[in-house]
C-alpha cells in the first residue's frame, strides 16, 4: 500500500498536498497542509480559493463557538505526493514518485492559519489508513 | 458545473447564497423525504433531486450552460471544523 511517512513537528502532523479544482484539473498548486480529525470535511483558506480561482458550488452550515452559520463549499482534488521503493531486480530497489489521489470532495473555507492552507478532514481521512508511533505519522490509501 | 470559465466569482456567489436562503426555508418533511439526495437549485428554487452529486452537476451544466447554479445536499448535519471551528470564516 503506498504510503506518506512524516514527522510530528509542534505536535501537527503537516504535509503537503497538490490541490486542483475539480472542474479544471489544469490549475494546480501546491500546499501545507495539517491533518485534523476532529474537522469532519476539509478546510481550504482564501490563499488556496484564490489561487485556483474556485468558486463556490454550494453553503452548508458549520458550527463555531459563535453557533452556525452558512459558509462556502468548494469541490476540489486532493493528491499527496509520495515516494515508493520498488523491487526492479535481485536486491535492488528503485524509487518512484506518484500520488495519493482523491477525486471531488468538500472543502469548506477557513480563515488563514500560520503554518498551513489546508485542513485535512475526516471526508478525507475516512478513505486512508492514518496512524501515529511516536513522533511519527503515516498516512496511506 | 462550469462556472470556472463561464460564470463570474461574484454571480456564482450570489447564486449560492440565494439558493442556501431557499434551501433553508424548506419544511421537515422535506428534508425527511429526501434525506441524502442532492437538489440542483437555480434562482432560488428546485428544479430537480438527484441521487449524487456528480449526476446533478452533470445536469446543472446541461440545463444552464453559462448561468450560475448551485447544488445543496439534503442533510440538515452541520460540519464541524474541530480546534479550528474558531477560524471559520
Amino acid at each position: 500500500m503506498p504510503s506518506y511517512n512524516g514527522e510530528i513537528v509542534n505536535r501537527q502532523a503537516i504535509i503537503n498536498v497538490i490541490i486542483t479544482p475539480a472542474d479544471n484539473t489544469r490549475k494546480q498548486t501546491s500546499w501545507k497542509a495539517l491533518i485534523d480529525t476532529g474537522a469532519t470535511v476539509c478546510g481550504i483558506s482564501a490563499a488556496v480559493i484564490n489561487s485556483l480561482s474556485l468558486h463556490p458550488k454550494t453553503q452548508k452550515p458549520v458550527v463555531g463557538i459563535a453557533g452556525s452559520r452558512a459558509t462556502n463549499i468548494y469541490r476540489i482534488n486532493l493528491h499527496i505526493p509520495i515516494t515508493t521503493n520498488t523491487l526492479v531486480g535481485p536486491n535492488q530497489l528503485a524509487q518512484q514518485s506518484s500520488l495519493l489521489s482523491q477525486h471531488n470532495i468538500e472543502a469548506s473555507e477557513i480563515a488563514a492559519q500560520p503554518g498551513f492552507d489546508v485542513l485535512l478532514g475526516m471526508n478525507t481521512l475516512e478513505h486512508c489508513v492514518f496512524f501515529i508511533s511516536g513522533n511519527r505519522f503515516t498516512i496511506a490509501y | 458545473m462550469n462556472t470556472e470559465q463561464t460564470v463570474s466569482r461574484e454571480a456564482q456567489q450570489r447564486e449560492v447564497e440565494r439558493n442556501y436562503k431557499a434551501f433553508e426555508q424548506l419544511g421537515a418533511d422535506f428534508h425527511q423525504q429526501n434525506h441524502g439526495l442532492y437538489a440542483l437549485m437555480q434562482s432560488g428554487k428546485i428544479i430537480e433531486l438527484f441521487n449524487t452529486w456528480e449526476d446533478a452537476e452533470k445536469a446543472g451544466n446541461l440545463l444552464f450552460q453559462a448561468e450560475p447554479f448551485s447544488i445543496q445536499e439534503v442533510d440538515n448535519t452541520p460540519i464541524n471544523m474541530g480546534a479550528y471551528a474558531h477560524a471559520v470564516l
